[in-house]
């Protein structure tokens, strides 16, 4: 009888085990990709950008319907978790021929993002998002630069886009 | 009298160049170091792409010609573009080199149009050393294959 109840009991306990293996390996494998999406349609301009000195005024030549841009920057970025900003350089010169905003990424979570910033115009500090302030920890990340370019006249997003990698310090 | 006065004008130069030597070896010389600007490494490149805009020609059967018996203008389907509505150029103007990678992503509404670059990546040098419009530069070629659907028309098949 009690070597009975004991088999009973070990059968119940092994099955609990494998359930519990069973839902924690669904978990892990239905863990989704978060999608970070851009705007279709371009953006508010960003506010903490400052106008580029001695910035040249010719465009680049773009070919028909595509597009031309330059962008200025330096892959190191520092976060300031108390501030929660971002500093960072990143400029978009006159002679492009978009519109640019700009996403920090880093792990596929969204650090930041930029409005609109229009030719001819740099950035220097960005606001991290609630989320960013919440999942970094200090120290050093691999992120990227993700870049989104936008038709000036029409505010028709282009189908292509840049990623740049960059070092994340954060503080 | 002359000689009283040269000995004076002697001994007038003579303490006035030690006093001098003295003062010579009192001034002392110094110097400091000033830091130069380095640069660092600055980041500038330009980017440069077509319309890519393609067009999708169904296949042709052509027309019937009575006089020869034959199909004319028969044309298997294709894709056709403007020239240079295909190519992505970038240059690089930083001071150090760059690895640049070149990525198609079909939009899942449309996967029968496969997007085929001639370059997924390739690595342009430093611009020190040369001229800004000799800037390292390089240029990929975005080629379409594949089926489009008949009702498809100013439709975005990927990025």
């Amino acid at each position: 009888m009690k070597k009975d109840k004991n088999k009973r009991l070990i059968l119940l306990l092994l099955l609990i085990a494998i359930v519990s293996v069973c839902i924690a390996v669904w978990a892990l494998c239905s863990k989704e990709t978060p999608v970070i999406l851009a705007p279709d349609r371009v953006p508010e301009q960003e506010s903490n950008v400052e106008k580029i000195e001695d910035d040249a005024d010719k465009k680049n030549e773009a070919p028909e319907n595509g597009g031309a841009v330059s962008l200025t920057f330096s892959k190191d970025v520092s976060i300031n978790l108390a501030d929660k900003t971002v500093d960072l350089y990143f400029a978009n010169p006159q002679r492009s021929t978009h519109d640019v905003v700009l996403q920090i990424i880093i792990r596929d979570n969204l650090i930041a993002q930029s409005g609109t910033i229009s030719p001819g115009n740099k950035m220097s500090e960005v606001e991290l998002t609630d989320n960013a302030a919440k999942i970094l920890s200090k120290g050093s990340y691999d992120g990227k630069f993700v870049v989104h370019y936008y038709d000036i006249e029409s505010g028709e997003k282009a189908v292509l886009n840049t990623e740049i990698p960059i070092n994340v310090k954060v503080n | 009298m002359k000689k009283i006065l040269a000995i004076t004008l002697t001994l007038a130069m003579l303490f006035t160049m030690t006093a001098m030597a003295e003062e010579s070896k009192q001034k002392q010389v110094t110097a400091s170091y000033n830091e130069g600007i380095n640069s660092g490494t600055i980041y500038s490149i330009d980017i440069t792409w077509g319309s890519l805009e393609y067009t999708y020609n169904a296949a042709s059967t052509g027309t019937w010609d009575p006089e020869t018996h034959t199909y004319k203008n028969v044309a298997e389907a294709n894709w056709t573009c403007e020239n240079g509505a295909d190519t992505i150029t970038v240059t690089n103007h930083s001071n150090a080199a760059v690895n640049v990678n070149v990525t198609y992503t079909t939009n899942d509404n449309y996967t029968s149009v496969i997007g085929t670059l001639d370059k997924s990546s390739f690595e342009l040098a430093t611009a020190e050393g040369t001229s800004f419009s000799a800037a390292p530069s390089n240029t990929a070629k975005l080629e379409l294959s594949g089926t489009l659907s008949s009702d498809a028309n100013n439709v975005t098949v990927g990025e």
